[in-house]
C-alpha cells in the first residue's frame, strides 16, 4: 500500500495502519528533528509528537495529498511551534564550541568524522528555515514540488531558497575549515 | 555562475550550458574550488550518518496508538464508515437526528417555513423515527452542541452531515447551537458548497448573534460575494441597528 | 423574525396598567421538578439553586408612584397584555404549561419588580429577554442545564456548572464557574460584551477561545493545540486548548469584546 492509501486507512478509522506509517517514517522524523536542533532527547519527544498529531487529526488529511509532505508539514509546524515558546536565543549559533559538544553526545559516529562534523556546525549556523530547507532537500531528498506544497510557496521559490542555503552553507563551510 | 553550479550539481544542466559549466570548472581555478566545495558538501549530506532512534521511541508510540484505539472503538464515530451497514448509518442518522430535532423543538413560531425543511430531511427522519420521537421531549440545546461537535470531528465529512450542519445553522431554536455549526463549517469555508451555504445564510439568519459572527468570518474569510447579503441586511427595515452597523463594516472591508 | 416580534407585543402592548390585585402574595410555586422552565422577558431575575424541590419564585414588589385609587378600581380585576396572557400567578407574571415545560412571562410593566426564583436540580433554566430595560440575570448555584438569549441584559454566574448555552449581542457574561459538569457542552457568545469567567483550577474541559476584535486574556494553564490542517486562522484571534488534559467542549467567544479567563 502506498503511504496515501495508508493513511486514507487510517483517516477512516483503521488506526493500525498507522503502525506502517511509523516503520516507514520515525527514523526520517528522527534524523530531521536531531540534525535541525542537535538535541536526541527533543528528536525523541517531537518525533512523537508527530505521530499523535497524525492520529488527533488524521480528519485533516487531505486524501490524495501527498503524505511525505503532510507529515513534513506537521514535523516542521512542531518544531516552529517548539522554537517559539523555547526562544533559543541566536548568540549561542555562534559558539561552535558548544554546537561541538552537542554533536558528540549525539553520536559517536557523527562527532569522528571531521568533515561531517563541520557539515552539522555549518548548518547549525544558518537560519532556522534555512537549516529546515536543506535537510528537506538534501538529507531528506524531497523533490522541490513537494517541498512547495510544504511551505506553500511555488517550486521556483523553493528553488530559490535552496540555492541561497546552499550558497551560505559553503560558506559558513570555508570560515570554519580555516578554524 | 552559483546558481549554475548548484544545477550542474544536481544534474540539472543539459547541452551547451552543462559544456559551458564543465569547462569552467575544470579550467578556471577559482571556480574549480568552489565547484569542488558545493561537490564536498553535497557529497557529505548524501552520505550523512542516519542516526537510529532509541528502542524507546517504538515502545511509547505502540502504547500511544493502543489507547487511542481503545479511545476510538468506544465511540461509533471511529469505526470505519461502511455505507452498506445499517448499524452504521444508524449512528450517522442518530447525530443527524440529534440536529433535525433542534429544528423541531426550538422553532415553535416557524411552523411554515419548517414544512420545506422537513421535507428534505424527510429521508433521515423516516429511517429515525424512533429516535427522534423519544429525543423530542428532552432536547437541551447543549447536548445539540455536542450532535454538531461529534458529526465534524466524524472521519467521513460527506454531504449528509455538511448539510445537517447547513440546517442546524440555518434553523435550530439556539443561537449557540446555530454558531457551533458556523465553526465546524468554516474548518471547511474552502469547499464552494460550504462557502455558498455560508454566504446565503447570511442573508436568511435571524439571530443577531450568528449574523454578527458570519459577517465577521466573510470578512476574514475575504468573501466579495458577502456583500450582496450583507447590503440586503443594511437596506432591510426590520434589521436589528447593531446587525446593521456590523454589515455597514462588513461592507466597508471588503469593497 | 417572527419570535422577536411575539415578543414586541408582549413587551409593548400591555393594556391595563393595574396594580396587583387579587393575590397580595409575594410567592408563587410551580410542582415541577424536571423539564423546562422558560422565563421570558423578566426585567429582573435572580435564579438560584436549591436542594428542596419544585420551582419557587419570590418578588420584591417595587411599585411606580402607587396609587391608592388605582388599586381599589382595579380591585376583582385581572391583569392582563396584548397576547391575552393574564396574571395568573399573583405576582405580576403569567405561568403556561405547555409540552416542553412551563412559560412564565412578565405582565406587569412595573419594570422594577424583582424576582428570586429558586430551582430544583433536574430542571433546565431558559431565560429570554430582548428590550433594552431590565438588569443583568444571576444564576447562582445551579446544577442544571442553563439556555441564556439576551440582547442588552447581562449575565451572571455564580457557582454554575453547565451544560450551558449563553448568547448575548451586548450584555457581558461574567462570574464564576463551578464544578464542571462533564456530560455535555458549554458555550458562552456574545457579540459586542466582554466574557469575564473564573474556572476553578481543577477543571477538565477543551477550551475554544475566539474573538474577532478583541483580546484574550488568561492565566489557566492550558495546553495550546495546533491544527496543521486548517492552519489558516482567517485573522482572528483564536486559542484552542486542553485544561488538566481536557474534558467537556468549553466554547467562549466574543466578536467584538474581550475575553478574561481566571484560574481560581
Amino acid at each position: 500500500m502506498t503511504d496515501e492509501q495508508l493513511m486514507d486507512a487510517v483517516k477512516q478509522g483503521d488506526l493500525a495502519k498507522a503502525s506502517l506509517l511509523f516503520d516507514r517514517y520515525h527514523k526520517h522524523l528522527y534524523n530531521f528533528f536531531v540534525k535541525i536542533s542537535f538535541d536526541k532527547d527533543l528528536g525523541h519527544d517531537l518525533t512523537q509528537n508527530v505521530f499523535l498529531r497524525l492520529i488527533k487529526f488524521k480528519h485533516t488529511y487531505k486524501s490524495e495529498a501527498k503524505f511525505k509532505s503532510w507529515i513534513f508539514q506537521i514535523a516542521r509546524n512542531i518544531y516552529a511551534d517548539h522554537y517559539r515558546s523555547n526562544k533559543v536565543p541566536t548568540s549561542d549559533f555562534d559558539d561552535v564550541e558548544i554546537v561541538s559538544e552537542h554533536i558528540d553526545a549525539i553520536d559517536v559516529k557523527m562527532a569522528n568524522d571531521e568533515k561531517e562534523k563541520l557539515l552539522y556546525i555549518a548548518m547549525y549556523k544558518l537560519e532556522q528555515e534555512q537549516r529546515e530547507i536543506l535537510l528537506l532537500s538534501k538529507f531528506e531528498k524531497m523533490k522541490y514540488n513537494d517541498i512547495a506544497q510544504i511551505y506553500e510557496i511555488t517550486e521556483g521559490a523553493v528553488k530559490v531558497k535552496v540555492h541561497r542555503a546552499m550558497n551560505k552553507l559553503k560558506e559558513n563551510y570555508l570560515q570554519l575549515e580555516k578554524i | 555562475m552559483k546558481e549554475l553550479m548548484i544545477d550542474y550539481l544536481d544534474g540539472n544542466l543539459t547541452g551547451e550550458l552543462k559544456d559551458f559549466v564543465t569547462k569552467h570548472i575544470e579550467k578556471d581555478g577559482r571556480w574549480k574550488h568552489e565547484f569542488g566545495k558545493l561537490k564536498e558538501l553535497s557529497t557529505l549530506m548524501d552520505n550523512s550518518i542516519e542516526l537510529t532512534p532509541d528502542p524507546s521511541l517504538r515502545a511509547e508510540f505502540e502504547k500511544m496508538l493502543a489507547e487511542e484505539i481503545a479511545v476510538a472503538s468506544t465511540k461509533p464515530a471511529a469505526k470505519t464508515i461502511h455505507w452498506s451497514s445499517p448499524k452504521m448509518w444508524m449512528q450517522i442518522a442518530a447525530s443527524v437526528a440529534i440536529l433535525v430535532v433542534g429544528v423541531l423543538v426550538g422553532n415553535k413560531f416557524n411552523a411554515d417555513s419548517q414544512q420545506q425543511e422537513l421535507t428534505a430531511l424527510r429521508l433521515e427522519m423516516e429511517a429515525t423515527k424512533q429516535l427522534i420521537l423519544s429525543s423530542l421531549g428532552n432536547q437541551s440545546a447543549s447536548s445539540r452542541i455536542g450532535a454538531v461537535n461529534a458529526s465534524y470531528q466524524m472521519n467521513a465529512m460527506d454531504d449528509d452531515i455538511v448539510n445537517a450542519l447547513i440546517n442546524t445553522m440555518n434553523t435550530d431554536g439556539n443561537a449557540n447551537v446555530r454558531l457551533a455549526a458556523v465553526d465546524a463549517l468554516t474548518e471547511f469555508a474552502d469547499e464552494e458548497n460550504v462557502r455558498k451555504a455560508l454566504i446565503s445564510a447570511l442573508a436568511t439568519q435571524d439571530k443577531a448573534v450568528v449574523q454578527i459572527a458570519l459577517i465577521n468570518l466573510m470578512v476574514r474569510l475575504k468573501e466579495e460575494r458577502a456583500i450582496q447579503p450583507m447590503q440586503q441586511i443594511i437596506q432591510d427595515e426590520n434589521s436589528i441597528e447593531v446587525v446593521k452597523d456590523e454589515a455597514n463594516y462588513g461592507v466597508f472591508k471588503l469593497s | 423574525m417572527k419570535k422577536m416580534k411575539v415578543i414586541g407585543i408582549i413587551t409593548l402592548l400591555t393594556i391595563f396598567t393595574a396594580s396587583i390585585t387579587n393575590a397580595q402574595s409575594n410567592e408563587y410555586k410551580l410542582d415541577m421538578n424536571s423539564g423546562r422552565l422558560i422565563v421570558q422577558e423578566v426585567n429582573e431575575v435572580e435564579f438560584v439553586g436549591h436542594t428542596g424541590s419544585g420551582v419557587i419564585i419570590n418578588v420584591i414588589i417595587k411599585r411606580r408612584g402607587e396609587n391608592h385609587e388605582t388599586s381599589e378600581r382595579a380591585k376583582g380585576l385581572k391583569l392582563i397584555n396584548g397576547l391575552g396572557l393574564e396574571d395568573n400567578t399573583g405576582i405580576g407574571l403569567s405561568a403556561d404549561k405547555k409540552g416542553e415545560g412551563t412559560t412564565l412571562t412578565q405582565i406587569s410593566r412595573n419594570g422594577d419588580n424583582e424576582y428570586v426564583i429558586q430551582v430544583p436540580k433536574g430542571v433546565t433554566v431558559v431565560y429570554e429577554h430582548s428590550s433594552p430595560h431590565g438588569d443583568d440575570v444571576t444564576f447562582k448555584n445551579i446544577t442544571g442545564e442553563i439556555e441564556v438569549t439576551t440582547n442588552h441584559s447581562g449575565v451572571v454566574l455564580d457557582n454554575v456548572t453547565g451544560p450551558m448555552s449563553i448568547n448575548t449581542v451586548h450584555g457581558d457574561v461574567e462570574g464564576n464557574m463551578g464544578t464542571v459538569n462533564q456530560s455535555n457542552p458549554i458555550s458562552i457568545v456574545s457579540s459586542h460584551g466582554d466574557i469575564d469567567l473564573g474556572i476553578p483550577s481543577g477543571t477538565k474541559a477543551n477550551f475554544r477561545i475566539s474573538t474577532g476584535w478583541g483580546e484574550i486574556y488568561s492565566d489557566l494553564d492550558l495546553k495550546v493545540d495546533r491544527d496543521e490542517g486548517s492552519m489558516k486562522q482567517y485573522g482572528a484571534n483564536k486559542v484552542v486548548g486542553k485544561l488538566n488534559g481536557g474534558g467537556v467542549s468549553f466554547d467562549v467567544k466574543s466578536s467584538h469584546g474581550s475575553i478574561y479567563l481566571r484560574k481560581k
